[in-house]
């Protein structure tokens, strides 16, 4: 389902609008925002439900925060990635303390017959998946974060309140752990 | 993640283009969802239910005023509060008595003729009945 997001304005003038009671206001934020927390969500929880869920109560978070927001302090961004990879954490944590899921690792979206080569890239996409669902929480949100939303370091440190060197650090863990698992699996 | 050899040193160049080949080939062969009419109607929800309601004061960005601090009397604890209060009008007795402030005995001079003149009127009233009584 595809939305019209388009519309000229900054991201805190809509939602000062919409703490002033515009509607339509609310209506192009969930547009331009939702994808963007949906995507880290979906990349951070491997699930589509949960990922649904966190989007909606970062979203429910940023309604009733708007009548406090102030302009210029923060990017309605940053503010919004920092809450839905804060309550990604928390869902994974929740998750390592009750145990692991039901279901393995998830399947792909598109699991169309295909040639072999295809059959190859699926098995190489869901080991990748395994390998970032095995990550230390922190790592797993700074490698989505950079490589998944394709933000700079200093924008991952203002959403994880930390230094860009310590971001810096977390990636270079994060990507050598990848590639160590991925390496492991071809050996196997 | 066993291999502890490669934990510890930097990727080569090599692994690093296999590594971002492979994150690419998970965005593609798995991206990320699409937002679903449901989970815009829920969300559009939650909007319409965090919305100012109408009559309710006007929401506004500007920083709230700071609460008013508490004041004196209300920062004394219950017991000290009427021991205070007692020192404060015994000190202001001290004061009056010691000073005789120009308002005070503005305010009092009044009384103190009205009295002096009462005074006089009751000693000639009993003066009155006095002569009365010898008449009698």
């Amino acid at each position: 389902m595809s939305f019209d997001a388009a519309t000229g304005e900054a991201d805190d003038v809509l939602l000062q609008r919409f703490a002033d009671g515009d509607q339509s206001a609310a209506r192009a934020l969930a547009l331009r925002l939702t994808p963007r927390v949906l995507a880290v969500a979906y990349r951070m929880l491997g699930d589509r439900a949960e990922a649904e869920d966190v989007a909606q109560e970062a979203m429910m978070r940023l309604w009733k925060i708007a009548p406090d927001w102030r302009e210029g302090e923060a990017q309605v961004t940053t503010w919004l990635h920092r809450v839905s990879s804060n309550l990604c954490i928390d869902r994974l944590r929740r998750r390592k303390r009750d145990g692991p899921p039901l279901e393995d690792v998830a399947e792909p979206s598109d699991p169309a017959p295909s040639p072999a080569a295809v059959m190859m890239a699926t098995d190489r996409a869901a080991a990748v998946r395994q390998a970032l669902d095995a990550l230390p929480d922190r790592q797993k949100q700074a490698v989505t974060l950079r490589h998944f939303e394709d933000l700079g370091n200093p924008e991952i440190a203002g959403i994880m309140e930390i230094s860009v060197e310590a971001v810096e650090s977390l990636l270079s863990r994060g990507r050598r752990a990848l590639a160590t698992a991925l390496r492991s699996r071809e050996d196997i | 993640m066993g291999d502890g050899m490669m934990n510890d040193r930097p990727l080569t160049g090599e692994e690093n283009a296999m590594l971002d080949a492979d994150l690419a080939l998970l965005s593609q062969s798995d991206p990320a969802p699409e937002i679903s009419g449901a989970l815009m109607a829920r969300i559009l929800g939650d909007a319409a239910d965090a919305a100012p309601r109408p009559g309710a004061a006007a929401p506004s960005s500007a920083r709230r005023p700071a609460s008013p601090k508490p004041g004196f009397w209300s920062s004394l604890g219950g017991f000290w509060q009427p021991v205070s209060a007692g020192f404060a009008a015994a000190a202001l007795g001290v004061w009056i008595g010691w000073a005789d402030p120009a308002g005070v005995t503005a305010y009092a001079n009044p009384f103190e003729t009205a009295t002096f003149a009462s005074d006089i009127a009751i000693d000639d009233l009993d003066e009155y009945a006095s002569l009365l009584d010898m008449e009698l």
